[in-house]
């Protein structure tokens, strides 16, 4: 459970973030909604999908990082193996309230801590560099979460969208076929229309779709990855 | 040879028949041909068809209509098949369902002479996992997956009012068809016996290589110009009277049920049609069997409050058919051609088996029109006897004994012969694919076979099954079991997916 509190510096003065115990519930997930403004970081180590949130069916730009249920395959022991992290993990415990933008914290969080890590708050009550950084990063998730559902609307208007099949068998013969995922077209894109093709590149999408499709072949190492666990 | 072709359709009837048919022929053809569709601005439709068959995905979606639009337009819900209650014996726990999914790989394998020899649980449920997910109140899919595409098969329930002007404005917005208003006031025939114009009350008159009467039952061109003759079939089947009301929900969270209920009564059956918005209801029943005011005060009854008069549409069903469908340049779609009871929702599924005929045989040349005609005559004539014994069928199998009416229904004086033959055989060898001869036959023998077991009709084993057979039989049937789990567990509630698909809307891929 989580419970999210405007931050504030009177109420949260005291409160530090424990940064060593990375293995805190909120990393285990299948997978991590991104933003295309992360795309050409995460593109080095995550396969990058389009899914469909499962409450609401609508379409999200997401890293895999597992295969089963909260399975991370990217974080062993609390330490994170990839080079990257996406920002829906490095932002924690804090959020944004797309709505207005104000900060809130996760008071349930297992890294909240009044003794041990990084503080919020300096003895003058001025934000630490430890926040300015964390609030750097929420600002950059509230700029981003527009472009990336307008990217989002631009795949849907111009059809590039197709589902994957995913029919992977593992090292221990356990079968996995998951729906739900989809990714861009190439022969889609291929096909475009030449003002279209103009269009997307203009709005910065046409590198994101081949990034994103280029992100596929992290698949082999990611199937892996699993191998590795089961064995 | 240009002048022989076909270059315009005139559309007489703007209700579901009239719109269904104008988008199925426009998708197609709206950019060749001129498709006018003139629609009355005093005659009501009749709107209360409200119940479609599976067959209402393909239609839609051939049309290009979104089915989250549908379903926002249309106060759309999801049909699952229909139960059956108090059919049978009439009992209070009597009750059989007819799903829209097929018993359990139907195509590889017939699933029924095993399920004869080691009954235990209900045919549907032993074949298919329809049934438990309806008993649960259970949608047949996930917001996860995209627009038209299901874990268990479905058709819908809609508003009728909504759906003709929702296709209305899609088939005017996006496939061409041009709407003309005005009141017919004299069809034009030719001496050949064509049709050869449509006058309105304001003078005009409209012109057309060929015309579709989707008038409803007044048939003013097919019945009334060209004098077609009417089969009546009211000696089979004697539903000849509906009364309609709608039901609010008693509150926000009532469930949705995903099926259509049918209820049996003393001298016929009352349909419950759940919507998003409210239930839509009607007794159906025999004059001949029953006064309109013992008909009200049933219905009173099922809905727990005294019905008036004036709270209810009174609807007289003219039972049977024209002896014809097609005849010369006029051919009837919908109430026009004929209409039989709403058991089944036969209705809306032959709208769509006619236009979609008249679709893909549209005449390239006049001159091979008759033969178009009479082929589509010879289609028609077969499929509206199989629906009246398949309708029949419901009757024929009940046990009730409580009044005349269900006496009269088994009296074979009023069985037609194709339909005391199929009995006979089936009390040897269960229906399969090898008893029906067309392609697109309206009910599979699924369907049968589900009204037949589901009804308690025995099929005696005949040669006994193989070891083989058996085997695989099981192996199905324990499959069907593994699926009813992980379905039960994995559907959200019929309601709760409504109002997700109102909200956020389903996705086309």
């Amino acid at each position: 459970m989580s419970d999210y509190q405007l931050l504030s510096k009177n109420q949260h003065r005291d409160i530090k973030i424990n940064t060593n115990d990375q293995n805190c519930g909120f990393f285990h997930t299948r997978i991590a909604p991104a933003l295309i403004s992360e795309v050409n970081r995460l593109v080095a180590d995550y396969p990058l999908f389009i899914s469909k949130n499962s409450q609401t069916g609508e379409f999200v730009l997401v890293a895999l990082l597992g295969f089963d249920e909260n399975e991370n395959l990217f974080v062993q022991n609390g330490e994170w193996l990839s080079s990257s992290v996406p920002l829906a993990f490095s932002r924690q415990p804090f959020l944004i309230d797309h709505s207005d933008g104000s900060v809130l914290i996760d008071m349930q969080s297992e890294s909240i801590s009044l003794t041990d890590g990084e503080a919020l708050f300096d003895e003058a009550g001025e934000t630490t560099a430890f926040l300015q950084n964390k609030l750097s990063l929420l600002e950059t998730i509230y700029n981003g979460a527009q472009p990336t559902q307008d990217f989002i609307n631009l795949l849907q208007q111009y059809n590039l969208l197709e589902s994957v099949q995913l029919d992977i068998t593992f090292a221990d013969q356990s079968q996995q076929n998951f729906d739900g995922l989809y990714t861009i077209s190439a022969e889609k894109l291929a096909s475009l229309d030449d003002h279209k093709v103009v269009q997307m590149h203009r709005q910065n999408c046409l590198e994101v779709c081949y990034l994103i499709h280029h992100s596929l072949q992290h698949m082999p190492s990611l199937i892996a990855r699993k191998n590795a666990k089961l064995s | 040879m240009t002048d022989n072709k076909i270059n315009s359709i005139l559309i007489v009837g703007g209700g579901s028949a009239g719109w269904l048919t104008a988008g199925i022929i426009a998708s197609r053809h709206g950019q060749n041909v001129k498709i006018n569709l003139l629609e009355s601005s005093s005659v009501p439709t009749i709107g209360v068809g409200e119940g479609t068959w599976p067959t209402m995905k393909t239609t839609l979606q051939a049309m290009g209509i979104s089915e989250t639009e549908f379903f926002r337009c249309c106060d759309v819900s999801f049909k699952q098949g229909a139960k059956f209650c108090q059919w049978v014996t009439g009992e209070k726990d009597d009750f059989y369902y007819h799903p829209l999914t097929l018993p359990k790989d139907f195509l590889d394998i017939n699933l029924a002479p095993y399920w004869l020899e080691n009954s235990s649980k209900s045919f549907s449920n032993s074949v298919s996992f329809q049934e438990a997910i309806c008993e649960q109140n259970l949608a047949p899919k996930t917001l996860l997956m995209p627009e038209y595409v299901a874990a268990a098969n479905y058709a819908y329930h809609l508003d009728a009012g909504k759906l003709t002007e929702f296709l209305s404005a899609h088939c005017q917005q996006k496939l061409n068809v041009n709407h003309i208003i005005g009141t017919v006031d004299e069809v034009l025939v030719s001496g050949q016996g064509d049709i050869s114009g449509v006058k309105t009350d304001d003078g005009q008159v409209y012109h057309a290589d060929l015309y579709i009467d989707c008038t409803g039952m007044s048939s003013l061109l097919l019945g009334q110009a060209l004098k077609t003759e009417f089969v009546d079939k009211s000696d089979v089947l004697f539903i000849d009277r509906a009364i309609a009301t709608q039901v609010p929900y008693e509150s926000e969270d009532s469930p949705i049920l995903p099926y259509t209920l049918s209820t049996a009564q003393a001298a016929g059956w009352i349909w419950d049609i759940g919507l998003t918005s409210r239930r839509g209801t009607g007794h159906v029943y025999s004059s001949r069997h029953m006064s309109d005011e013992q008909a009200l005060n049933i219905f009173s009854k099922y809905l727990g409050k005294p019905l008036k008069e004036t709270d209810i549409k009174d609807i007289k069903i003219p039972c049977g058919h024209r002896k014809e469908f097609w005849k010369n340049n006029c051919v009837a779609v919908g109430m026009a051609a004929g209409f039989l009871e709403p058991l089944e929702a036969s209705a809306l599924v032959l709208v769509e088996l006619s236009a979609n005929y008249i679709r893909d045989q549209l005449p390239e040349n006049k001159a091979v029109m008759p033969i178009i005609a009479k082929r589509f005559n010879q289609l028609n004539t077969h499929r509206w006897n199989s629906i009246v014994d398949f309708l029949k069928l419901h009757y024929v199998l009940s046990k009730r004994t409580d009044s005349q009416f269900w006496l009269d229904n088994r009296d074979p004086a009023t069985i037609p012969d194709s339909l005391q033959e199929l009995l006979q055989l089936w009390q040897y060898q269960s229906p399969y694919t090898h008893d029906f001869f067309y392609k697109e036959e309206v009910f599979p023998a699924a369907s049968y076979q589900y009204v037949l077991y589901g009804m308690g009709f025995m099929t005696e084993a005949g040669l006994s099954l193989s070891a083989m057979q058996k085997t695989a039989s099981a192996r199905r049937m324990n499959e069907n079991k593994a699926i009813i789990k992980k379905a039960l567990h994995s559907l959200p509630d019929n309601r709760s997916l409504l109002a997700k698909i109102k909200e956020y809307g389903m996705k086309a891929i």
